[in-house]
Parts: C-alpha cells; sequence; structure tokens
C-alpha cells in the first residue's frame, strides 16, 4: 500500500482536476446547518469547503441506489412483442469525503446486493464508483456514535483514504487499490515512509470516549436484541413515532425498496412504452407489510420499531456477521420526535439490567 | 466511458409467456394456463412474479404439477389494480412471468421410499392453489405415496376450487378426501359443514411416518395448529406451513416479506414447523 502526505491547497486543486473529468461529489454546506453530497463544479470554490463537516441528511451510499432508479424500460411492436432495455445508463463517478461510518454503509450494501441473486443495478453502479474516504478526528457532533458501533477507523471499500495530520493543513493519502493508485496520479504529493506514525499521532489526538457509547458492549447486543422482546420500551418509543419512515430514508444501511409500473401516455393507452423503477421504501410506514386482501402482518408501530432495530442489530448481523447501524446518528437526528436507536437499543439493555436485578 | 447494462443478466426482466386459456373459477379467481418460452423447472410450493410491464407484478402461486414443462397454471384472485388488469387478459394474451421463486416442498420427504405412511393436506380457500402443485404429483404416481388425506375448506359452496379434479382424486385407492364449506349458503353442497379444524381428530394416522402440509389464510394456522397439537403427536420437522406475504423483487431484497430474519420469497414460503420457533412473527 502507497501512502502520500500532502498540503490542503494541493488537496484542493486536485479534487478540482478530478471533478473536470467526470461526476465528483462531496460533502457541501447547504442552507442553515445542512450538509448535502453536491456535484462539485470547477468554477465554484466555495463548494470546496474539505474541513468542516457535518453529516449530511442523505449518506453518500445512495448515490449507489439512487430513488426512482430505472430497472428497465419496454416498448411493445406491432405484433404485440414486448422488447425490453436494461434502463439506465451508468456513469463513472467519484464520490469523496466518505466518512468512515458511511463507508462502512456502502461495504455492507455491497455484501447485501452481491448476497444471492446479484442486484445488477447497485453493483454495476458500483464498480464504476470511486471513493475517496476522509477520516474523523473529533465526534460530527452530538448524534455521533461511530465508535461504540465499530465504525471509527473502518477503511475497507475506499480506493483512497485521507486523514488529517497533526501539522496544519498537512494530509495522508493511503492508496488501497488500483483505481486509488490511478486517481492520486494527479496529485502533487511526497511518498510517505512513516505513515503508520504520522496517522497514529494524529488518531490519538481524538477525544476519549469519541462520541456517546452504548451501555453494553457492541458484540453482547445481538444476544440481548434478539432474545429480549423488550415489549414496553418498543411500546414507549412508538407513542411518539409518526410511523413516517424518515429514519429508514436517512439509514445508510436501510434498501428496503418498492418498485413502481409506469406506461407512457403519449398516443395511446395500450401500455405500449413504459418503465420499471424502484423506489425507496420503509418498514416504518403501517402498511409496509400488508398483503392483498388487506392482512397486515406488522400492524403496530411498536412492532415496526422492534422490526428496525432488530434488521439493525439482530437479523442481517445473523446473515453476514456485521452489525448493521454503522452509528452514523442520522436517524436520531433527522426524526422529528427525535426517537434515536442509540436510546432504544440502550433502553433495552437497561431494560433487561432492571429485571435481572429486580430478580435478586 | 458510458457502458450499457449488459454484462450481467437483469434479474427484473420477466419472459413473456402466452395465454392458453383463461377460466372462470369463481366469481373472484380464473385460472390461467400460460405456455411460457422455456419450462420453469420448479419445485411444489414454489412462486412466480406474474404481471404486465407498465402495469405491475404480483406474487402469483404455481398451481401446476413439477413436471408440467412448458405449461404454467396459476388461480388469479381479482383483489387490487394488478389482478384486475389481468383479470381483462384472454386467450393469445401476453402474461409477463419471472421466476420460480422460494424454497418450495421436496417430494422425497413424502414418498414410501423414505419411510412415510401417511400424508396429510390441510387447504383453507386460496389455500389449495399452491398446494395443487405438490397434490397432483401424488396422485399422478400414487402408488409411490401412502395414504393421502385431503381436507379442503372453502367459505361457501360458490368458492370451492377444482371440484371436478377434486371428484377424480376420490377414485384413486389410499385417498381420503373431506370437503367442507363454512357455510352453505343455501346452495347445493355434498360435502360437510364446518371449519377445517374439525375433521381433524377423525383422521386415523401413523403419527411418527405423517407429513402434514397447511396453507391457507393467516387466520387458519394457529387454531388448525392447536387442533394438531391436541390430537397427534406429529414431529415438528414432519408438519409443513406455506406462508403468504407482500412479495415484491421475489430476490431477497426489498424486504417486505421479511418475516423476523428470514425472507419468505427465499427461505419461503413453505416452512416446517420446527424453523417458526426461531420465527415469531411468522404466525401473526
Amino acid at each position: 500500500m502507497n501512502a502520500y502526505t500532502t498540503q490542503l491547497e494541493q488537496l484542493k486543486s486536485w479534487f478540482f482536476a478530478l471533478a473536470e473529468k467526470q461526476s465528483f461529489f462531496l460533502p457541501k454546506k447547504m442552507e442553515g446547518v445542512n450538509y448535502r453530497f453536491e456535484r462539485l463544479h470547477c468554477v465554484n470554490e466555495q463548494d470546496l469547503d474539505l474541513l468542516s463537516y457535518r453529516p449530511t441528511i442523505l449518506p453518500p451510499g445512495k448515490h449507489l441506489f439512487p430513488d426512482g432508479e430505472i430497472l428497465f424500460t419496454y416498448h411493445k411492436d406491432e405484433q404485440g412483442h414486448y422488447h425490453f432495455s436494461q434502463g439506465s445508463t451508468i456513469e463513472p463517478q467519484i464520490i469523496a469525503g466518505v466518512r468512515s461510518c458511511d463507508l462502512k454503509g456502502i461495504y455492507l450494501m455491497d455484501r447485501v446486493f452481491s448476497d444471492g441473486i446479484k442486484d445488477t443495478h447497485y453493483l454495476q453502479r458500483r464498480e464504476k464508483t470511486d471513493i475517496i474516504a476522509f477520516n474523523c478526528l473529533t465526534p460530527c457532533d452530538d448524534h455521533c456514535f461511530c465508535e461504540t458501533a465499530q465504525s471509527l477507523d473502518f477503511q475497507t471499500g475506499a480506493d483512497i483514504f485521507i486523514s488529517p495530520l497533526l501539522e496544519k493543513d498537512c494530509f495522508l493519502l493511503e492508496v488501497q487499490s488500483s483505481r486509488g493508485d490511478e486517481l492520486i496520479k494527479t496529485l502533487v504529493s511526497d511518498k510517505c515512509v512513516n505513515a503508520t506514525e504520522l496517522k497514529q499521532q494524529a488518531m490519538d489526538s481524538r477525544p476519549k470516549p469519541f462520541g456517546r457509547q452504548f451501555v453494553t458492549p457492541v458484540e453482547q447486543l445481538s444476544e440481548i436484541i434478539h432474545h429480549e422482546d423488550a415489549e414496553y420500551v418498543y411500546q414507549q418509543y412508538a407513542k411518539r413515532c409518526f410511523s413516517c419512515g424518515t429514519c429508514n430514508l436517512v439509514c445508510p444501511t436501510c434498501y428496503c425498496f418498492e418498485t413502481k409500473d409506469e406506461f407512457e401516455l403519449e398516443n395511446s393507452l395500450d401500455q405500449a412504452k413504459g418503465k420499471k423503477t424502484r423506489h425507496w421504501d420503509a418498514c416504518l410506514n403501517p402498511g409496509f407489510a400488508e398483503v392483498a386482501g388487506g392482512h397486515n402482518f406488522r400492524p403496530e408501530a411498536a412492532a415496526r420499531q422492534r422490526h428496525r432495530v432488530r434488521r439493525k442489530f439482530d437479523y442481517l448481523p445473523q446473515r453476514f456477521e456485521q452489525t448493521f447501524c454503522t452509528g452514523c446518528g442520522r436517524c436520531g437526528r433527522q426524526c422529528t420526535t427525535g426517537i434515536d436507536i442509540f436510546d432504544i437499543v440502550n433502553d433495552v439493555c437497561l431494560s433487561v439490567e432492571q429485571e435481572q436485578e429486580s430478580e435478586q | 466511458m458510458n457502458a450499457p447494462l449488459d454484462t450481467y443478466n437483469n434479474p427484473y426482466i420477466p419472459m413473456m409467456a402466452e395465454i392458453e386459456l383463461v377460466e372462470a373459477l369463481t366469481e373472484r379467481e380464473s385460472l390461467f394456463r400460460v405456455i411460457l418460452p422455456e419450462p420453469l423447472n420448479h419445485r411444489p410450493g414454489q412462486f412466480v412474479m406474474a404481471g404486465l410491464p407498465g402495469i405491475g407484478e404480483c406474487a402469483i402461486s404455481i398451481s401446476s404439477g413439477p413436471d408440467s414443462g412448458r405449461i404454467l397454471e396459476m388461480v388469479i384472485r381479482k383483489a387490487g389494480n394488478v389482478t384486475g388488469v389481468l383479470h381483462q387478459l384472454n386467450k393469445k394474451d401476453l402474461i409477463g412471468i419471472r421466476g420460480p421463486f422460494g424454497s418450495g416442498f421436496n417430494l422425497n420427504d413424502f414418498r414410501l421410499s423414505t419411510g412415510n405412511e401417511d400424508i396429510v393436506i390441510i387447504a383453507g380457500g386460496l389455500g389449495l392453489v399452491p398446494l395443487r402443485s405438490l397434490i397432483i404429483p401424488m396422485m399422478e404416481n400414487k402408488s409411490e405415496y401412502g395414504t393421502v388425506h385431503l381436507i379442503i375448506g372453502s367459505r361457501t359452496p360458490k368458492e370451492a376450487l377444482f371440484r371436478s379434479q377434486i371428484k377424480q382424486w376420490k377414485q384413486l385407492q389410499d385417498c381420503n378426501i373431506i370437503e367442507l364449506v363454512d357455510d352453505a349458503d343455501f346452495q347445493e353442497w355434498d360435502g360437510e359443514v364446518g371449519l377445517v379444524t374439525e375433521p381433524i381428530h377423525r383422521l386415523i394416522l401413523d403419527e411418527k411416518k405423517t407429513q402434514l402440509v397447511l396453507c391457507g389464510p393467516p387466520v387458519m394456522y394457529k387454531f388448525v395448529l392447536m387442533e394438531i397439537k391436541m390430537n397427534f403427536n406429529i414431529p415438528d420437522e414432519q408438519i409443513y406451513v406455506d406462508l403468504e406475504r407482500r412479495m415484491r423483487c421475489g430476490l431477497g431484497k426489498c424486504g417486505h416479506c421479511q418475516i423476523n430474519h428470514v425472507y419468505c420469497c427465499k427461505e419461503g414460503p413453505v416452512f416446517r414447523y420446527s424453523q417458526l420457533a426461531d420465527l415469531p412473527e411468522a404466525l401473526t
């Protein structure tokens, strides 16, 4: 693995150079305090603010799984035969400024979409996406709990991993793939021989603990969430849950979707031309598990809350041996009524402790 | 740099099949027999996604036996927008099919040669439709299987499905068929009146060598299983349930059909009862 050091100004001009060639996305401050992964335009210097960062509303992984993605288009010829085409063309893109929590989110989605019958649309987009990730030296805000969720320092899947160093405006770049080697060719930088040491010094400057911490170590969470019904805890949160599904939509590891078929109304009503698209869906929505005829397999908000928590800490980890909550804090940050998966998990753990105490 | 999406197969594109026959079975249900461009090679109990491009698709049980080659039979209930449009289709029209999906049954689990004697199949309402794909191969090769007990329940005589075929099955040796309706509703009816739970206690079974299969509306499972457990000591591994869930993709991705940690479209819709101990959401 090759490592390089460079200065802020060089890094900026490198980003601009990359953005000139292809779609280049970077977190950008929008109105208010919100950040969003936006396309970097070479003319606009203000677009490039590398040092301030707050978690974007939507995680960068959504660029690989866009809402409304075309799964296929079709047309019917005069003989009534159907012809299908594969949907939208996928262009290469670079996503830069991806933090470790979101990098882990993308890694988990890679696992999910290549498991079993492969999801061609996601995988093709992923194949054409280069990722330049960015290390965190301070928690992004009060909602962050990436350390306890074990995604701080996650580096897998990034083509280049950038760490800010202690020396002002100085950065370490670790190249992690051949595509990273290709990208870095245009950067003015120095080869770094003591990368491990420099990075360690920077990481030692982190506050301890880093962000919020679960009351129970993450290794034990699966066990607890799996076995504890914790009806009372989920009921308490369900009381103020609007079942709006915002937590699902902003989550880097929520990937449930609904499909939609449409035909064009151009010339006739005979559905001669149209497409199938997929749209983000949310398991917190009341109708998510409803079947034809009206039976709903998960009618209560508490059951849906439990389902979401278990998907992150129990169900998907059973399949992929990883916790599916990355600790990015987005669900808690965006929830209208302040329901935070971090609090739910802690309350479930605490309720177990209380039960044990009362038994003794 | 723009490469088209062609290096992989797109699992969402259906194959278009020609409709050979549409036969109204009841007011709401029609049998669709279609000719596929290639054989489906399905197992009993599997399902397909059937629909029309531009309109939508639904999970529909396969009702034909596993040796049906390019012929696929499905019973579609007019229950919503998509099935409403499908009901307007006629002979020679095209219908989109993806699949087969799901686990399904393994016929070897039922054969005499693997030490089985009695086979009990309990179907409520539309539950008969998927189970027909399991019953047909048993009836066609009856000598390979022991006694088949069928308990088939419908709401009213008007809603009873496949009656003439059931009549043929009744002629076969070691075939005990009990047909019921919840309510005869002043219509002609030569079967029994009552719920599918009622005849269960009358069955005479070699419990350890019995395989029991169950499919029906969600409310049915709990009561039938209760009745079975009260009367018989059939091991949980030998009891199968065929469950309904909302399926969208059929690929184990979209999340709608999830029952605890399993995807009904992938690991199901057929489950052994022993598997359900770990799936508290299964029979809700």
